[in-house]
């Protein structure tokens, strides 16, 4: 497996991010997960050519 | 997918609004498969999930969590499975059903999920949670998203010019960026859930 070292500061800046609107009481809807999820994977599918 | 598009967009070299029509019937086309897929997930994946895990917080604890370790998957870090179908749709149909109904059966199969490569988890994990919520008109609105993010890429980027055999060799070196961009959705979804259950 190949790690790659960038990914971890952005992957700290969303759960940072995250963490932070969940102490505001930003919840999002489960319905959004799988939205979001949907769309980020049809986009991602496009490089299967 | 770029390559099985672009002969259907392409195709029509006398008339750019044929290809355009065929292009925007690829794009809905896969969108209804897709919400047929939503709606099965939602429907049979939610009756089996909620047999197995009556109560909804835990089952989506459960898929949090699993969202979460194949978060680490994407990025490399944890080797897990995932199901990709190894197969693709028939490049026959082109000259079988020719431009405009092959646009629309392509498209369909498409935004259908599994009659084509599916490597990324976040497609998988998009499913789970709709078996989790159990509700099938979500399960219609995700998986319509799913095709139509599936099927306008590929309509656009030929529609540009970009679908070339070297601009289908660049798009799949781009692989490991959207491994990255799946692990940072995986992680941002499973974070929002655990972190909002964990503080409230």
């Amino acid at each position: 497996m190949v790690v790659y070292q960038s990914r971890w500061p952005v992957a700290g800046a969303v759960v940072g991010l995250v963490m932070l609107s969940s102490l505001l009481g930003l919840r999002a809807p489960t319905w959004a997960f799988a939205v979001l999820l949907a769309m980020v994977a049809g986009v991602s599918a496009t490089t299967t050519a | 997918m770029v390559g099985t598009i672009r002969p259907l967009v392409e195709g029509h070299l006398t008339s750019r609004w044929r290809g355009i029509l065929a292009g925007v019937g690829h794009t809905l086309a896969a969108g209804a498969g897709g919400a047929c897929l939503g709606w099965i997930a939602a429907w049979a994946g939610g009756w089996l999930l909620v047999a197995i895990l009556p109560d909804p917080g835990t089952r989506y604890l459960v898929v949090a969590g699993l969202t979460a370790l194949y978060m680490l998957r994407e990025m490399g870090l944890l080797p897990l499975p995932v199901l990709d179908v190894k197969t693709a749709v028939p490049e026959s149909w082109r000259a079988k059903y020719g431009y405009e109904v092959g646009s629309l059966m392509y498209g369909f199969a498409l935004g259908f999920g599994f009659t084509a490569r599916t490597p990324f988890s976040s497609f998988h994990l998009m499913l789970l949670w709709l078996s989790a919520m159990a509700d099938p008109l979500w399960g219609l609105v995700a998986g319509c998203a799913w095709g139509i993010a599936r099927g306008l890429p590929p309509t656009l980027l030929t529609l540009a010019g970009k679908g070339s055999d070297d601009d289908l060799n660049a798009l799949l070196m781009k692989r490991p960026v959207v491994h990255t961009v799946n692990g940072l959705a995986n992680g941002l979804v499973a974070s929002l859930y655990l972190f909002s259950i964990l503080l409230s």
